[in-house]
């Protein structure tokens, strides 16, 4: 097959280097915050689950209380497909700024994951016999300034403001959790600063991002 | 003296796929075509030529049940590009000078 080779001077190369460069830019600022609202509403129902069981249940059925957290495995699975599908979907252009958001935001949830079973190790087998219970008080700080961390570097990477305030939130959030024993004594308050912090640095900037690219749920 | 203009990159469709390559990770085929306004068959031979050259690296395979093609720029594709660049950059700059002169 002959093509056809278009002869141009060094003007036209260089606008039509430049021409593409922003083309692929465009379409990288075209993205979505669909996955970050749907783990904003997710995480904001679960806490609200959480603080409301803490409150209604008594006892030893309080423990039970934190079971509601087993449904962020499913929703985890179901954020995975979409996820997949949606990228199957649209037009393949990998871009190096997506998978570094990508990586850091595995490598969050693999730190948490980690967190977390450490916090149980340590509490239920370790130190159970001294009040080993009070590292529970850790793991809501600890993760809320992961995802501050995670949220920040994302803000700075697609240079989304939000995202970045969203940050600011979370740490707020994070300091206020460990504060909230001292002021009130009562540890399901974490879970009501923790709703906040899904509105104000999940769903809010979510719905913005998608605003501005002009897509939405 | 100039280095002549790398002659597969003056071409303003493999300058273009180039171009999009840099910016990007990998892209697929229907990304270059979309974007570079160009035939699939067009862009085909582009492509070849590319790859045959070692500035891309091209990967087909089937995904679900559809093929796909993904280009992605190799080290001496960045180089060529750069380099292409740069002799592109001295000639505007002597030919300014010309003008001037």
């Amino acid at each position: 097959m002959k093509t056809m080779e278009k002869v141009f001077d060094e003007q036209e190369s260089l606008k039509l280097i430049t021409d593409m460069i922003s083309q692929a830019r465009e379409r990288f600022q075209q993205r979505n915050g669909n996955g970050i609202i749907l783990w904003g509403y997710s995480i904001m129902a679960l806490a609200l689950a959480n603080f409301v069981l803490l409150q209604t249940l008594a006892g030893e059925c309080k423990t039970y209380a934190y079971m509601v957290w087993l449904c962020s495995i499913p929703l985890f699975a179901a954020h995975y497909i979409y996820e997949v599908r949606t990228a199957k979907a649209k037009e393949h252009a990998g871009n190096y700024i997506d998978k570094m958001i990508g990586y850091v935001w595995a490598a969050s949830f693999v730190t948490n994951l980690i967190l977390v079973a450490s916090v149980f190790i340590l509490a239920c087998v370790v130190l159970r016999e001294y009040q080993g219970w009070t590292m529970f008080l850790v793991i809501n700080p600890a993760i809320m300034s992961a995802v501050g961390l995670c949220l920040f570097i994302n803000g700075q990477l697609c240079r989304f403001r939000p995202f970045v305030y969203g940050a600011v939130v979370f740490w707020a959030g994070a300091l206020a959790s460990a504060l909230v024993m001292m002021v009130c004594g009562d540890q399901s308050m974490q879970f009501i600063i923790l709703a906040l912090c899904m509105i104000l640095g999940f769903i809010i900037p979510g719905h913005m991002l998608n605003r501005k690219t002009g897509q939405d749920v | 003296m100039f280095k002549d203009l790398d002659q597969l990159l003056h071409s303003q469709q493999r300058l273009a796929v180039i171009s999009l390559l840099i910016s990007v990770d990998e892209a697929d085929f229907v990304f270059l075509r979309e974007k570079t306004g160009t035939t699939a068959g067009n862009l085909s031979v582009h492509i070849d030529k590319l790859n045959e050259a070692g500035y891309i690296e091209v990967r087909k395979f089937i995904d679900g049940k559809r093929p796909r093609t993904v280009c992605r720029i190799t080290p001496a594709g960045i180089d060529a590009f750069e380099s292409y660049v740069q002799t592109l950059q001295e000639y505007i700059q002597v030919k300014k000078g010309g003008e001037k002169t």
